[in-house]
């Protein structure tokens, strides 16, 4: 196919030619100033500065200076304005060849209640509107803008829960909106940036058939990492069901939408960004008495390089906007065998034929190649190189592990293009259609080749897998608003949707070469051939009215109905209702104004999650023996199969004071989920031995989520912020539906009154005796999933436009157990530098005899026969400093034709305080975030990273 | 056609087209009617066939390993460190419950289907197999999540689906297997007259085998794989029957070290002795260890059958296993010279790698020492072939004098000594988790 990003960038290109303003013209004048902060005084970057009655408009830099050329001679109103600050406008009057100062001071507004926001909500409601919560990260705004989404969202908003995988690069987290609601389906999020569906559940885990499951990286990509931050003006979060029943059947993990930068009025602007990096490996293996703080890994880690280069351009006339960016990245992981390339390009075009039809069409493409190491299999280096001498080859010379382990070479071109429009037509002042259509392109072509002479494969072996996931976006929404009475206001909306998830993986499989040249699958002497698709379409339809009363009360109610093509046939149309209100106290007539502003809120709502595409349908497996056909039980089927149902209520407010100093976000929420879909394990003796789904259980999650900004100290020169995020999840199992208690995965378990889910797991009960160890089964240790996430963040603004700022994050009440570092070593007979204070002989390698003094606990984690993983879980609370950075302003360093130039140094995860003794809580492994649970792998910690940016603007 | 009747007949038309939109199918899994089709009914019964050979690559490496045929190495991919000691706790058999089931599942679903012909009688073959191998191997049994039967009532039902299959034969690999897998039930109920009436039927060079897949992981011999370094040494020779003895002061070297390694004493160790081939092994150089550690032991030294892949078949019944039941019954009558005659029959049918002739006969000059030669050529000739658990369990059982090898590992590694070694195997932890008549 024709490269699409190669036509994206000569379309932007051209464009960006044509957009260009000619010349100023020598009778033309300027307009300039400077937009500040009204508290603080401090300068505001990105604002729009435009006049809207002309194609005329400019960005503030970073210190607040704006520009606009071309003025003809003239009275006109300008207007500056940004998210998260109010707008404020000024007349002025242009005379021939003059440069008019024209200086702006915004306000901040801590609760933003006239902002608008669309993410849950039919076409785009105010803040005041709205009765659920709805997190909103100005991208913008952030001083530090990472190089990954992913640590953009790490920490962002309460409820917002990222868990990492282990240390590699660009590995898929476990996203997490209020907890797990879900035991058998996907608990990710979905997805939306513009409007258009993208995907949200990891990339494909690419894994060689002689062993399906664990040859390979045993991680899954990220598919967030193919949008470049830079590009992201904001994102909005919502949580639970009381606020994405507008999105149905697929929402109840709750909904991400991430609007990207649009192009502005005026000349065209530009920014260039260089980064240079590196990332290391913090100590892991801090035991007592071993010489291995790294757990015998040191000779493999190393210090990684990376490099990122960004350019963007904004600008446009009044009917015709552009934004068009690139980046690239070159990143290095701290490990052999890991580096990540990739191209991200975007462009974003606003045009507005019509002065009551606009259409914006926004389209990205990105390309990655990547090289993974091979993890957490026998022919991995993390198990190999942890088990000393009782890994696959009996040696633990680091040379005979590299030419073993490392000859294994994973590399994978990750392609994305992801396009959509919407178009919105306002024939009627008070009547509006918004129709979206778009397509979003996922492609991982992955080679995963053991060469011929590998170690553990002597003929060698090559998996070629192609995987291709296309999502297909229609979303109509029609918002008609009409006085019921004075002081009533209706506004009725009505829509549908349509989303369709294509999905297919074809694999060619080769093994036996004929020797040591670089092989095709054909170069093999056996080939197989295997191929996956799978399609769902999920369409529904809507209604929702809002009645606002005297623009204080607001009630919405709603309901949408929706048909997926993964409900059995007892199932037909689901119905998902909503109401929610909110009551903007602050605006009463008893409020005194010198309180600050105050809005409660409170909304109840349903949405709903689908079953997978086979799960309703008896099937059996198409496989093979000795090249003649066989068939095999697959899937028992349930007919009656239909989607959990998660109701939610959420109550809360959202209050500022003191002169919106202080800013308070507060909710409490409590959802079930009924008709929970669990994997029920069937009996083996009744043949069917996979688990089959079954809308048989009960869940609750509740909890609540506090934001608070203060501001305790700004001036013109200096501004302290602090910041809190607090939020608490206590999930439960409230009805097994008759089912026996089940194991989710990792270890963990489904127990009726127990967490979602609960690591279950056998316990030592008299472990501090000196005695042989009482193994107690089944001991219930506690939530596997954070219960408590604690996110403090501060910044402080010094003179000259230095910023500093702070961001931390505590995750606490969970335990993880270790899965496959200590238990694979010790049960194999190999020496563990955990044990080292219980061996009788240290010095011996092989020879395992604990001291009679060796406490039960002891006992049983050390000798091989005794070891089980219940026996190695830790409690796994945690603190880690996400980032340190600061920015210092460098124009003095360029020349005038530069309007700002800023470096940054940012610091990130270099603090952890962690409750577990060895390893580290985020070394897990749950394969790119597609498990429920997550339990201690043998991968590696999440790495310290330094990065140095130089940014500037003309 | 009124306004408001125009406007339901367009939302009934949207919501048509909407649900419409939600249709789809898609390729891959097969649903469960289409095998009522007489044209897939080849197919499952191959997919029956498949799980019998599922079940017998893990059941009969995992007896190899209880009946001491194979010294552990270590590794635990295969087998927990409690099932390399010897035992077989219901924690640790979950595959090879599951194995079972799924093979007795698809068996006993051809056979409801209505399967006919050639297809009939190789359902009733894999279903008399299947619970052949439930019979002699599991301590108690159930199928269809119903109660625990004794191993007598899946032998009867084996007994069953062998005679039904003798009825429905459609050539002679088919009767052949039928006979053999009859005889080896029959064997197993104590029906000495009806096992050695069905021996006799089965020619001496029969061999009933199912064969692996390399296209497919899970039909890979486990065994065959355990042996191949690729990347499993999991089981050594060391110490066996087979191999070369430990010396004398193995427990003042432990741990081993490459240049402690025992020596091959010339004269010890039967394949040194007779260059039998059944049990041909060497050791790499390059390799001097199995791949992982065993407890209070160390490294352990690998040796491995040089015959034995991840592709080798793996037999069922044999010609050669009638003739020593045809032996074994001849002691249980007093007549061990006519007895040692058909042991060496057997023995005469293989060359020594040592001289390049047939293996030398065993000698007896009595009856309990041809019961021990019987007892030791079983192991041999069944080696891996999954008859030695439920041999040691019917000897045990019935008191029959001589001595079947099984060397004395206790000193070797606590692993031996600290649980009793298992005769059978008890039902899985899944089913009994499950399984309400199991209090699940």
């Amino acid at each position: 196919m024709q490269s699409p990003w190669r036509t994206t960038l000569l379309a932007a290109g051209v464009l960006a030619l044509f957009l260009t303003p000619s010349l100023e013209a020598q009778e033309n004048g300027r307009i300039t100033g400077v937009v500040t902060e009204s508290g603080s005084g401090g300068p505001v970057s990105e604002a729009q500065v435009y006049l809207p009655d002309q194609a005329l408009g400019g960005l503030s830099r970073a210190n607040g200076r704006y520009l606009i050329i071309n003025v003809p001679p003239g009275t006109y109103t300008v207007r500056a304005e940004r998210i998260g600050l109010g707008s404020a406008e000024q007349e002025v009057t242009v005379g021939a060849g003059e440069t008019v100062t024209a200086d702006f001071v915004l306000e901040e507004l801590a609760l933003g209640l006239d902002e608008i926001v669309v993410t849950g909500t039919a076409g785009a409601a105010r803040r005041r509107e709205i009765g659920n919560s709805i997190a909103q990260i100005n991208v913008t705004e952030l001083p530090d803008k990472p190089v990954q989404m992913v640590d953009l969202l790490q920490g962002a908003a309460p409820g917002l829960d990222l868990s990492a995988t282990g240390g590699e690069l660009g590995v898929a987290p476990a996203i997490r909106l209020r907890g797990n609601s879900s035991v058998s389906m996907s608990n990710n999020p979905i997805i939306y940036i513009d409007g258009v569906r993208m995907r949200s559940e990891p990339l494909a885990h690419v894994a060689a058939p002689d062993n399906r499951g664990i040859r390979g990286s045993n991680t899954s990509k990220t598919p967030l990492n193919s949008i470049n931050p830079n590009d992201i003006e904001r994102i909005e979060i919502i949580k639970g069901s009381a606020a994405t029943t507008l999105y149905g059947t697929e929402a109840s993990a709750g909904v991400i939408q991430i609007f990207t930068k649009r192009g502005s009025v005026g000349a065209p602007q530009w920014t260039l960004e260089s980064q240079q990096g590196a990332v290391w490996s913090r100590k892991f293996g801090n035991y007592p008495d071993s010489p291995f703080p790294y757990l015998r890994m040191e000779p493999f880690i190393k210090t990684g390089h990376n490099q990122y280069y960004i350019a963007s351009v904004r600008g446009g006339l009044e009917n015709l906007q552009y934004f068009v960016s690139g980046a690239f990245s070159d990143q290095e992981g701290y490990l052999p065998n890991e580096y990540s390339d990739e191209w991200v390009t975007r462009g974003n075009f606003t045009f507005t034929p019509l002065p009551n039809f606009q259409i914006q069409w926004n389209t990205s493409y990105s390309s990655e190649s990547a090289q993974q190491l091979s993890q957490s299999n026998a022919q991995g280096l993390g198990h190999n190189v942890y088990r000393g001498k009782a890994n696959y080859f009996t040696d633990d010379s680091p040379d005979v592990i590299a030419a073993s382990v490392l000859a294994f070479d994973i590399r994978h071109t990750i392609d994305r293009f992801t396009t959509g429009g919407t178009f919105t037509y306002t024939p009627l002042a008070d009547l509006t259609n918004r129709l979206t259509i778009g397509y979003d392109w996922l492609q991982q072509d992955s080679r995963n080749l053991r060469p011929f002479g590998f170690r553990f494969r002597p003929r060698g072996a090559l998996l070629n897998h192609h995987w291709q996931n296309r999502l297909i976006t229609f979303d109509y929404v029609g918002t008609y608003s009409f006085d019921l009475m004075d002081g009533l206001r209706s506004n009725f909306s009505w829509g549908g949707q349509a989303v369709g998830d294509d999905e297919h993986t074809v694999e060619a499989w080769g093994e036996g070469f004929p020797g040591a040249e670089e092989p095709t699958v054909n170069s093999a002497a056996a080939t197989q051939g295997f191929e996956e698709r799978q399609k769902v379409w999920n369409a529904g339809f809507f209604f929702q009215n809002v009645f606002d009363i005297n623009n204080k009360y607001f009630i919405t109610g709603g309901v949408r109905v929706d048909g997926n093509s993964a409900f059995g046939e007892g199932f037909g149309l689901q119905v998902y209702p909503k109401i929610s209100g909110s009551w903007v106290l602050s605006d009463e007539d008893f409020w005194d104004p010198g309180m600050g502003s105050l809005k409660l809120r409170a909304a109840w709502g349903r949405s709903g999650r689908a079953p997978g595409a086979f799960d309703a349908v008896r099937t059996w497996e198409a496989a093979g023996l000795n090249d003649l056909p066989a068939f095999l039980p697959q899937n028992l089927g349930n007919p009656d199969l239909g989607p959990e149902v998660t109701t939610e209520t959420e109550l809360g407010f959202d209050a500022s004071f003191i002169d919106d100093r202080v800013a308070i976000d507060f909710t409490f929420y409590h959802q079930l989920t009924t008709d929970a879909l669990f994997a029920v394990l069937q009996i083996p003796s009744n043949g069917f031995q996979t688990s089959q789904l079954e809308n048989i259980g009960e869940l609750k999650n509740e909890g609540f989520e506090v934001s608070i900004n203060t501001t305790p100290y700004r001036s013109a020169n200096y501004e302290w912020n602090l910041g809190l995020n607090v939020s608490t999840n206590k999930s439960e199992v409230l009805d097994l539906g008759g089912a026996q208690p089940f194991q989710a995965s990792q270890g963990t378990w489904i127990v009726e009154g127990e967490p979602v889910p609960v690591v279950r797991d056998d316990y030592v009960s008299n472990p501090d005796e000196i005695a042989d160890p009482i193994r107690e089964r089944n001991h219930i240790y506690g939530p596997n999933f954070p219960t408590h996430n604690i996110g403090p963040s501060t910044s402080l603004r010094l003179p000259g436009g230095i910023y500093i700022s702070a961001a931390g994050e505590f995750k606490g009440g969970h335990f993880l157990r270790d899965s496959n570092v200590h238990p694979g070593g010790i049960s194999r007979g190999g020496k563990m530098p955990l044990c080292w204070p219980y061996y009788e002989d240290k010095a011996n390698n092989t020879n395992i005899t604990l001291l009679d003094s060796t406490p039960a606990l002891w006992r049983a984690r050390c000798t091989p026969s005794l070891i089980d993983s219940g026996y190695l879980t830790w409690d796994a609370d945690f603190f880690r400093l996400r980032s340190l950075s600061a920015q210092v302003p460098v124009d003095f360093a360029f020349p005038d034709r530069i309007s700002s130039a800023l470096l940054t140094l940012a610091l990130n995860n270099s603090y952890t305080w962690k409750r577990m003794p060895y390893l580290d809580p985020e070394m897990r492994g749950n394969q790119g975030g597609q498990d429920l649970a997550q339990a201690i792998a043998a991968r590696n910690p999440t790495p310290i990273s330094f990065r140095a940016s130089l940014r500037i603007q003309f | 056609m009124t306004t408001t009747n125009r406007r339901l007949t367009a939302v009934a038309l949207l919501l048509a087209a909407f649900a419409g939109a939600c249709e789809v199918t898609n390729p891959g899994p097969v649903q469960d009617r289409f095998l009522d089709d007489e044209t897939s009914h080849a197919a499952l019964v191959r997919g029956a066939e498949r799980m019998v050979l599922e079940t017998a690559n893990f059941v009969f490496y995992t007896t190899s390993i209880v009946t001491r045929v194979l010294f552990p190495g270590g590794d635990t991919n295969s087998h927990s460190p409690r099932i390399q000691g010897g035992s077989l706790p219901p924690e640790d058999v979950n595959g090879d419950w599951n194995n079972v089931q799924q093979a007795l599942f698809i068996a006993n679903s051809a056979l409801e289907r209505g399967v006919t012909g050639e297809n009939l009688a190789q359902a009733h073959i894999w279903a008399g197999y299947t619970y052949r191998i439930l019979g002699e191997n599991w301590c108690e049994w159930l199928e269809g999540a119903g109660a625990p039967q004794p191993p007598s009532a899946a032998l009867d039902n084996a007994e069953q689906h062998f005679t039904a299959a003798l009825g429905a034969a459609a050539n002679s690999t088919q009767s052949n297997a039928a006979y053999a897998g009859r005889a080896q039930v029959r064997v197993a109920k104590g029906d000495w007259g009806g096992a050695l009436s069905d021996a006799a039927q089965v020619p001496p060079n029969f061999v009933f085998e199912v064969r692996p897949d390399p296209d497919f992981e899970a039909t890979r011999s486990r065994v065959g794989w355990a042996n191949a370094d690729e990347p499993y040494r999991q089981f050594t020779l060391l110490f066996t029957f087979f191999g070369e003895q430990a010396p004398p002061n193995i427990r003042s070297l432990l741990p081993l070290e490459a240049s402690d390694l025992p020596v091959t004493i010339p004269g010890t160790g039967y394949y040194a002795e007779s260059g039998d081939p059944r049990v041909a092994w060497h050791r790499i150089p390059d390799q001097p260890f199995a791949n992982a550690s065993l407890q209070g032991f160390g490294q352990v030294p690998w040796s491995n059958f040089t015959w034995l892949d991840p592709e080798t078949p793996i037999h069922l019944g044999t010609g050669t296993e009638m003739l020593l039941y045809r032996a074994e019954g001849m002691l249980r009558d007093g007549n061990y010279p006519g007895a040692m005659e058909l042991i060496n029959q057997v023995r005469s049918m293989y060359i020594s790698d040592n001289t390049g002739e047939p293996l030398a006969p065993w000698d007896a000059m009595s009856l309990e020492a041809a019961w021990t030669a019987l007892k030791t050529e079983r192991m041999i000739e069944g080696l891996l072939e999954g008859r030695r658990l439920v041999d040691l369990r019917r000897w045990a059982a019935d008191g029959s004098p001589g001595e079947a090898p099984f060397p004395a590992w206790e000193e070797l590694s606590p692993l031996f000594a600290e649980a009793p070694t298992a005769t059978c195997f008890p039902i899985a932890e899944n089913e009994v988790n499950r399984n309400p008549n199991l209090g699940g």
